[in-house]
């Protein structure tokens, strides 16, 4: 019973249907959705962890999907939203601590850049993966930065850029972070940017996709 | 031709408003799924974005005192712009530049940012979507009363070009900007280069009794990992 709940929770979230409301995927209408196949689940005695493996390896099958042009941005923050959904019905265990997430990823768009598009899309997939996201926002100075790693030792950290000028700017976060926690693991992205440049600037990695991210955070806590 | 001041052209968004195809287009839907999440959003939303009053942009035609495909550079009004060696050789042939800045105004960010903080990030992607599209269509309109202009003068004019593309860099745009000087586009600078409001363009078009069009965009561009090549190679 549970197994079957789970199977279709992880359709739902893989096919973007959000609850019983929503109409779409069109062969799902009139179907329960992720929000309600989450509730059923934790009732029917499903664990919340296995509720968010069964999450993790739904959003992974989507992030895939995305990375080889097999689905498209709609359709992958469809799947977010659906993921959302179910998630919030685990909130409660992750703040009794009964279910762990993978770790912390802390995310901002650098000082000057005000895009958000790519970073929104890398914190959801991430999030989707298991861990837990804290999302700066935009135009984030380098105080903010090394304030939040070390609000939050053991985190790892995401900057984002989407023009030249701005991604001459992720260089002194990343010293400024490395001053004060030389331990903090650090991976950039954003359209103009090379693993070249990322290994220039002292970051010790470069995710060209979402996925890219999500794979290089497995390896830290691997 | 002549040299001219900032010519202005105003825009209600019903005049620029992206078509639904358009939109789906961009977006990588399907029109004929009605019942999509995003195409009922766009639906809902667009009626929405009539109230938006600060479309403008427009041109000012300076001189061209010399273009180096070599150096990469082209000397407008006694001031160097670095285009780099692509673009400037898409400029070939120009006696007249005409130097634009075009916006949707500030209405899309402002959505984007409200289902962003909502978590609506469907929505804010979609709004955000539209902003890009609703700026491009309305340089068309400019683009296109210029091209009239110019054959007025049996000239021709170039495809437009943007710092920030094409190896163009975007701190280029502190110079363009200087150039074009006060307009009522109302679109200003941030120290970084970014243009505010955010759905702005701004860049240059050749005019000469030689120059030709030529592709731009993802065509040409270097960029491999930009989001919107790649939405582009999913069409």
């Amino acid at each position: 019973m549970n197994q079957e709940l789970l199977q279709k929770l992880s359709e739902c979230v893989e096919f973007g249907k959000i609850n019983l409301a929503s109409p779409y995927p069109p062969n799902m209408k009139g179907q329960p959705g992720a929000d309600e196949y989450a509730k059923q689940a934790l009732e029917a005695g499903a664990t919340p962890g296995a509720i968010l493996d069964e999450l993790v390896a739904a959003m992974g099958k989507v992030g895939q999907k995305f990375s080889e042009n097999k689905i498209f941005v709609p359709q992958m923050l469809l799947s977010a939203k659906a993921m959302s959904a179910a998630m919030a019905h685990l909130k409660p265990f992750f703040a009794s601590g009964a279910v762990q997430r993978k770790g912390t990823f802390i995310i901002g768009t650098v000082f000057g850049d005000l895009h958000d598009i790519g970073k929104n899309l890398v914190a959801m997939m991430v999030e989707g993966a298991g861990w837990e996201v804290i999302d700066l926002g935009i135009d984030v100075k380098i105080e903010k930065f090394v304030e939040a790693v070390q609000q939050h030792p053991g985190a790892a950290l995401g900057i984002s850029a989407l023009l030249t000028t701005t991604m001459v700017n992720i260089q002194p976060v990343i010293e400024a972070v490395k001053a004060v926690s030389p331990d903090t693991k650090i991976i950039v992205g954003g359209a103009p940017l090379s693993a070249e440049f990322a290994a220039s600037i002292g970051a010790d990695a470069y995710g060209k996709t979402p996925q890219d991210d999500i794979v290089w955070l497995d390896t830290l806590i691997a | 031709m002549q040299q001219t001041e900032f010519q202005t052209y105003p825009f209600a968004f019903e005049e620029v408003c992206p078509s639904l195809e358009e939109i789906c287009e961009f977006l990588k839907l399907d029109p004929a799924e009605e019942e999509h999440p995003a195409l009922v959003f766009i639906d809902e939303v667009l009626p929405e974005l009539h109230a938006n009053k600060n479309i403008r942009g427009g041109y000012k035609i300076l001189p061209v005192d010399e273009l180096s495909v070599k150096k990469g550079s082209i000397v407008v009004s006694e001031i160097e712009l670095q285009l780099e060696r692509q673009v400037c050789g898409y400029l070939k042939g120009s006696d007249f530049a005409a130097l634009f800045v075009c916006t949707a105004g500030s209405l899309f960010t402002e959505l984007t940012h409200h289902f962003n903080s909502r978590g609506d990030l469907l929505e804010a992607y979609i709004v955000d979507a539209i902003g890009s599209l609703t700026v491009e269509k309305a340089m068309d309109k400019i683009q296109f009363a210029l091209k009239q202009k110019a054959s007025l003068w049996q000239m021709e004019i170039s495809n437009r070009y943007s710092p920030g593309y094409c190896e163009w860099h975007l701190s280029s745009q502190q110079a363009l900007f200087g150039l074009i000087g006060e307009n009522p586009s109302g679109v200003s600078l941030t120290d970084s280069c970014l243009m505010q409001p955010i759905k702005s363009v701004s860049g240059i078009i050749g005019i000469g009794k030689t120059v030709t069009r030529k592709e731009y965009g993802c065509v040409v561009c270097q960029n491999e990992s930009c989001i919107y090549r790649k939405i582009k190679q999913q069409i």
